[in-house]
């Protein structure tokens, strides 16, 4: 493990230079260009509001805020997870042809949609800014009503250390699926599928309480809320963005040791399969 | 003793199959079960690419690693250059080593050649201060200053290549890996190539180089080691070893010509065989059919009836492999079932692609035969087969002055010209440069 965190130390010119073709290359030859990292979220967004607003009636003042906050990170986490999958696959020449740390391509995949998440960042804020944010309790419960916001300093250290969390979440279960691909080509469609699922298994077109219906089995609700990583990270988003709480300390350090666990599996599945990589692409 | 490269008793096998089951996907591996199919024996499931190669190349030494397709040349770089590790044995490189396996790796069409050479020269393990201090060499060395900020989808592909080349040559490895990418672009590109790798030598670099082109690893290489089937044969002098694998080829080479001439004389039998069942003996002047008997590679009305066809040397011994320039007979054996006036014999000679590289005949020669009854033999003496390297079918026919087929064996016959010259072209007419001061 040491090993390899050194070498994508060393290797960080080269991981540079990937993440800036994949985004040079993304939305080159298109007139609105870089755009397009702002408004594919926001379109997003607005196909969601339309349907969940218009059609679905669901009840929420401000709704467009608060999908935009859990939207975000989501589409960074699925589109990475996406890329990432097929990248050792579609990277064959780079593992066939050239001395190459495979574990790059995955990290490439992941940080390139970092990229794009901490663009549409821009917009998100001045987004709440003027479309207003839900009240907490609509967001989180009424039991959340009356919780102080919390110190500026420690909300922005926070979500920093936040992302660094999904970071390592991401790149773990991207490890493990990119490993998984090459020798399972079919993993590729069902990984779509997957999440789709987990999408809407997520608290981000619905507020959390919303599970806490009587009607939602006991054990789907431990599936989408307490066995569910990303619904800690989108709720930590609502909390941070709508509601100004901070995630307490302790959250913040069980959500680490958390995704540095996932990492560590994804690695031992990625060393694993690396050897016939060459092979097998 | 000091060593850039060593290699000791290093095997590589390749699984054939995908490592679950030997199926590339789920619903494969699913079904297996349900069906409990034989499970495929050990031999068939890995394919043998490299067996016990032991070799030392000392630091400063350019090796060519030369062979015949498939024989693990390749698999022999991927191994050294740690792309692949190999199933057994071990290999110890020392020095910073860099792989021109392939050209332009990582190139993304959508941005611009000068973006592009960043991240190839990342890829290739250069920094971005390194790139940019070189960045105005590797652009003059590739020719394409004038293009370097258009996207590289817009490029040619030899001008691709010359910049995947440029950058990659600009690496400055102790010791480098070149997999058969000398020749990119036209002959002064290729050229300043070769003088690139020159300047590597001088610079006391080690350098090994796969390559079917023996001209070159005569030219560049120090030592050559020859694989034949995953196996070292000789690895030593470049003059011997290169001289030894010629010699073994050309052996090999003659005994697959003769063994396809055989086969053609089998299959001009059956051919000849089914012609004769389609077509009974007809009277001559009745229009025999001109067109191709399918399949057979045969046709004509048989009044003369080729027997046999046979390529010499000048020794009179049969061949069917010539170095340009050699002396060559052309034998038709042949019986006229009747009396027949004023025949005509031709050959024509092709190469495997299709071109017609030259056509003749006795009318054309102007060689009047009065006529042919019964057995006989007729040969075609060309003094200098002025043909360049390749393989080529020969067709041979007998008919008659009107063109009427009797026998046509068409592609029936090949045959192998073989050169060490690195000419171009179809043939090499007698030439000499003269020096005009």
């Amino acid at each position: 493990m040491k090993d390899s965190i050194v070498s994508i130390y060393n290797h960080r010119a080269l991981v540079q230079a990937l993440v800036s073709r994949e985004l040079k290359a993304r939305y080159r030859s298109s007139l609105l260009g870089f755009l397009w990292s702002f408004l594919n979220p926001l379109l997003l967004m607005a196909v969601y509001a339309t349907v969940f607003t218009i059609f679905l009636r669901f009840g929420m003042p401000k709704y467009a805020s608060f999908l935009l906050t859990g939207l975000l990170p989501w589409i960074w986490f699925a589109s990475s997870i996406n890329e990432a999958t097929v990248s050792i696959v579609s990277g064959g020449n780079l593992i066939k042809k050239v001395m190459f740390p495979a574990e790059v391509l995955p990290l490439v995949s992941v940080l390139t949609n970092l990229v794009h998440y901490l663009l549409s960042l821009v917009i998100l804020i001045p987004f709440l800014a003027l479309n207003g944010a839900p009240e907490p309790k609509d967001v989180l419960g009424s039991a959340m009503a009356d919780v102080t916001a919390s110190n500026p300093v420690w909300l922005v250290v926070s979500f920093v250390l936040l992302m660094l969390i999904q970071l390592i979440f991401t790149y773990g279960l991207a490890l493990a699926l990119s490993a998984l691909t090459v020798h399972l080509r079919d993993i590729q469609h069902i990984v779509v599928n997957l999440m789709t699922l987990w999408f809407f298994a997520s608290p981000i077109i619905y507020p959390v309480m919303q599970l806490s219906s009587k009607q939602v089995p006991q054990i789907l609700k431990s599936l989408a809320i307490d066995y569910n990583p990303m619904a800690y990270l989108i709720i930590a988003h609502h909390k941070i963005f709508l509601c100004r709480i901070a995630p307490s300390f302790a959250e913040l350090v069980v959500m680490l040791a958390a995704s540095l666990v996932i990492l560590f599996l994804g690695y031992l599945i990625f060393e694993k399969f690396r050897d016939s990589f060459a092979e097998e692409v | 003793m000091q060593v850039a490269v060593e290699l000791k008793h290093v095997s590589k096998s390749y699984r054939r199959f995908a490592r679950l089951r030997h199926f590339k996907t789920l619903k494969g591996a699913a079904v297996r079960d349900l069906w409990r199919r034989p499970p495929i024996p050990d031999e068939d499931k890995f394919n043998v690419a490299l067996k016990d190669v032991s070799l030392n190349v000392k630091p400063g030494v350019t090796a060519g690693i030369i062979g015949l397709n498939a024989s693990g040349k390749s698999t022999l770089l991927r191994v050294i250059a740690g792309i692949t590790k190999p199933t057994s044995g071990s290999v110890t490189v020392s020095g910073k080593i860099s792989t021109l396996l392939e050209i332009g790796a990582g190139f993304h069409p959508e941005i611009s050649g000068r973006e592009n050479v960043y991240i190839n020269g990342a890829i290739l393990g250069l920094s971005k201060a390194q790139i940019r201090e070189q960045f105005d060499e590797i652009v003059a060395f590739a020719e394409l200053e004038k293009f370097i900020d258009y996207p590289v989808k817009t490029y040619s592909s030899g001008m691709f290549m010359r910049l995947g080349f440029s950058v990659a040559v600009n690496v400055d490895p102790d010791i480098l890996l070149i997999d058969e990418v000398l020749a990119v672009g036209d002959a002064v590109f290729a050229q300043k190539c070769y003088d690139k790798i020159y300047d590597y030598k001088r610079r006391g670099k080690t350098i090994i180089i796969v390559s079917h082109d023996l001209g070159a690893i005569r030219r560049l290489c120090d030592e050559v080691a020859w694989l034949h089937q995953g196996e070292l044969m000789e690895y030593g002098d470049t003059t011997r070893v290169v001289s030894k694998y010629l010699q073994e080829v050309t052996e090999s080479e003659l005994e697959r010509y003769a063994r396809e001439h055989d086969e053609s004389v089998e299959s001009m039998a059956s051919a000849g065989a089914k012609a004769v069942e389609q077509e009974p003996k007809l009277p001559y002047k009745a229009a025999a059919p001109s067109r191709p008997v399918e399949p057979a590679q045969r046709w004509g009305s048989r009044e003369i009836e080729i027997t046999a066809v046979v390529m010499r040397n000048e020794e009179g011994q049969e061949r069917y492999v010539f170095n340009c320039g050699d002396t060559v007979f052309i034998e038709i054996a042949y019986v006229a079932h009747k009396r027949i006036e004023k025949p005509v014999f031709g050959i024509g000679i092709f190469r495997t692609d299709g071109t017609w590289c030259y056509g003749t005949n006795t009318m054309i020669d102007q060689l009047n035969l009065e006529s042919a009854d019964g057995q006989g033999r007729i040969v075609m003496r060309l003094d200098r087969l002025a043909l360049l390297s390749a393989s080529y079918y020969l067709d041979v026919a007998a008919h008659a002055e009107n063109d009427h087929p009797y026998d046509y064996l068409n592609r029936l016959f090949t045959f192998a010209v073989r050169s060490e010259r690195t000419e171009m072209g179809v043939f090499r007419p007698d030439h000499e440069w003269i020096l005009d001061i």
